[in-house]
């Protein structure tokens, strides 16, 4: 605890390292997020230069297949959008915990739990009408999610079990999970090849809107409207005001007699659900059915947009756009025989970028005082026993 | 008959856990000065590939496994340098690090895809031991490493409790600042750690690619390095608490064959998800009952970045 309240004071550099130069942090961070942000860009950038020449495919070829598959054709457009969609749901899922410093490693199973949940309801009641069996299965999503995320939040408040461990590992149980019921009960009949459930009623598809000609599903609605909901509760409610002030200090609030472990939970849970519906409006708006593949680490994108944004809601809907691009241009490199997880690495790229950003909003690069002669302006107050060089050349040997 | 199938069970938990308990030993050693190094998993896929590719190469496999280790110490680097020297957050640099290992070793594995290795690692039954009834062939009929792997948490041990050296880290898991105070170059032994620890991960990988598995499927550690991980942490970070960890987590992936042939009716999904229910279960009833005794037993200073004054 001490490592990050102490200040940087000039009478503490007394010693020399190996190196001339040492870091320390600066004393007034600024513009920490505009840091971050040019970082992310710089690295998207590196990455797309690098990446055709790392897969050996023509250059052309390259960002014709980018150019293509996002905005350069109608079919492009709809796959951006149709992307979009469980990116930014996802984003806000793993969001609204990190508001808290609270970690949601688990929404690819969360959503699998929320599209298993619809699908469900779905094959139970198949004769119901349209609107209404959509509603229900929507609900399922959201409560399936939800609880998916229960044993992990108990485990964090009660006894301090990471959370980030947990929700990682029930992933694997979430895809078992789905595989069981796709291959048994659900089984699609008839079908060779793949494991898949059968089909939901198709009432209870989500219908199409034609965007200048992009097809996509009416869940598009959600994407500028739970953000900007979430963003607008956060601002102006008060305990949404209690989530910023707890997120900002988790001490003070406590102090100030706010029930801290609520808010935990209930940003957990929140959390969870956002990802049961994510998975729930994947499922019925693109492949109408049930399979273990169905969120393709869409969760884990939705993680990185959140870290990005700074939890900012409506940072997560800005970020989710480009996102969204990126995955849509990798997504189409299949055709020209590049593997399209080319893209995570992509991403996994930009996220570095973003913390080499924020280290740099953050550090300095500060030149040690030759011979290790002690700071001209104040001797080292403490009794701290200073022995210039010869220690540390004899540990690091 | 079923004598013969639980031994086998027993030999496939042993061998089988191997990748685990290297990673998780070297993940051990990371924590103990102070960082957690949660971009294991990449680290282990790294590591699978690079050794994989080497085996093909060279036709080696002690090649292929120093390779994988010397590859999954410079990924782990790069994690160090991030977090340790930048200070940055330890998590997001972990995430996007699994994410970048996942994306290259997807696009660079493609081409090995299928390729069987031409030397894997190969059994060597101790004379003697091995013959001896019951468990003995089971237990003495592994592969080197598998040995190696299995000492290794004895030698942590050692280190860490009856060294000078081994005092020194655990200094700089608790109290970073009165190691720096004592002359002991913080930022320095962390990375040296932390490439430490990738290196056994690396090797752990490598173990999977040239021997548990014997191929390169791409993400073929499928969260084994989260559970290493996590292994570490349910271990209360003690050396033999890993090697019972590794071995737990072996015993349940096994028991789904031994289900089978027993004709346990259960579907077989049961026994996949054993290894990451009991993950998470021992890691709670850990939680609980250090919570009842009052102690907390992780490095003080595990995962807070280190500013000298």
């Amino acid at each position: 605890m001490t490592a990050t309240d102490r200040a940087a004071t000039p009478a503490a550099r007394t010693r020399k390292g190996i190196l001339p130069w040492r870091i320390e942090r600066r004393p007034d961070p600024d513009r920490i997020g505009v840091y971050r942000l040019v970082a992310v860009l710089v690295g998207l950038a590196i990455s797309l230069i690098v990446a055709p020449i790392l897969s050996g495919v023509p250059v052309g070829d390259f960002y014709k297949a980018i150019w293509t598959g996002t905005i350069g054709t109608a079919l492009g457009w709809s796959n951006v959008l149709t992307i979009a969609i469980p990116l930014t749901l996802a984003g806000l899922a793993a969001a609204i915990p990190y508001r808290l410093s609270l970690w949601n490693v688990g929404i690819d199973g969360q959503m699998l739990m929320g599209a298993w949940a619809a699908t469900g309801v779905g094959l139970w009641l198949p004769n119901a009408p349209g609107p209404l069996l959509i509603l229900v299965m929507i609900i399922a999503g959201l409560i399936a999610g939800a609880l998916w995320i229960v044993i992990p939040t108990w485990a964090r408040v009660a006894f301090g079990v990471s959370e980030v461990i947990t929700t990682f590992l029930l992933n694997f149980v979430a895809v078992a999970w789905l595989v069981y019921w796709c291959t048994g009960p659900w089984r699609a009949p008839g079908v060779a090849g793949g494991i898949r459930a059968a089909q939901v009623p198709e009432q209870s598809w989500l219908p199409m809107l034609d965007i200048h000609g992009a097809q996509v599903n009416l869940g598009i609605v959600l994407v500028p409207l739970l953000p900007v909901a979430f963003w607008a509760y956060s601002r102006f409610t008060r305990r949404g005001y209690e989530v910023t002030m707890l997120g900002a200090n988790p001490q003070a609030g406590g102090y100030a007699g706010m029930r801290v472990k609520r808010h935990l939970i209930t940003a957990m849970l929140m959390g969870g659900a956002i990802a049961g519906l994510a998975g729930a409006i994947n499922m019925l708006g693109t492949s109408h059915e049930l399979s273990p593949g169905l969120t393709y680490n869409t969760g884990f994108n939705g993680l990185v947009v959140a870290v990005l944004a700074g939890a900012n809601e409506l940072g997560v809907l800005a970020l989710s756009a480009v996102y969204s691009l990126l995955l849509a241009g990798g997504g189409s490199l299949g055709i020209i025989g590049v593997s399209s997880d080319l893209v995570f690495a992509i991403i996994g790229v930009t996220l570095v970028f973003g913390s080499l950003g924020e280290a740099y909003a953050r550090l300095r690069l500060v030149r040690t005082t030759p011979r290790g002669a002690s700071s001209p302006t104040a001797p080292p107050p403490s009794i701290t026993p200073s022995l210039p060089g010869s220690t540390e050349s004899e540990g690091a040997s | 008959m079923a004598d013969g199938i639980v031994a086998s069970a027993v030999a496939t938990a042993i061998g089988g856990s191997t990748a685990i308990l290297l990673a998780a030993t070297g993940e051990l050693l990371v924590e103990k000065v102070g960082v957690y190094n949660i971009a294991l998993e990449g680290v282990m896929l790294v590591g699978a590939l690079s050794g994989l590719i080497a085996d093909v190469n060279t036709g080696s496999w002690v090649i292929g496994l120093l390779v994988g280790g010397l590859f999954g110490a410079l990924f782990a680097l790069c994690f160090g340098f991030i977090t340790v020297v930048l200070r940055t957050d330890m998590i997001v640099v972990g995430v996007a690090l699994i994410f970048v290992a996942l994306g290259i070793t997807d696009v660079v594995g493609s081409k090995y895809v299928g390729v069987s290795v031409p030397d894997p690692i190969p059994k060597l039954p101790i004379p003697g031991l091995s013959s001896l009834p019951f468990f003995g062939s089971a237990i003495f009929s592994q592969s080197l490493i598998t040995y190696l792997a299995a000492a290794l948490p004895f030698g942590v041990a050692f280190l860490l409790s009856r060294t000078r050296h081994g005092l020194n880290m655990r200094a700089l898991g608790e109290n970073p600042h009165a190691a720096d105070t004592a002359g002991i170059p913080v930022v320095g032994w962390r990375l040296f750690y932390v490439a430490v620890g990738g290196a056994f991960g690396g090797i752990g990988g490598a173990v999977l690619t040239l021997g548990i598995i014997g191929a390169w499927i791409t993400n073929v550690t499928a969260g084994q390095g989260w559970i290493a991980f996590a292994i570490v942490f349910f271990s209360g970070w003690r050396p033999l608490g890993v090697l019972l960890g590794a071995y737990f987590f072996g015993a349940l992936s096994v028991l789904g064959t031994v289900g089978q042939v027993e004709g346990w009716d259960l579907p077989s999904e049961v026994f996949t998800v054993l290894p990451y229910v009991g993950t998470v279960a021992v890691m709670i009833i850990r939680a609980w009952s250090q919570r009842r005794r009052g102690g907390i037993s992780w490095p003080a200073a595990l995962g807070l970045p280190f500013y000298r004054g």
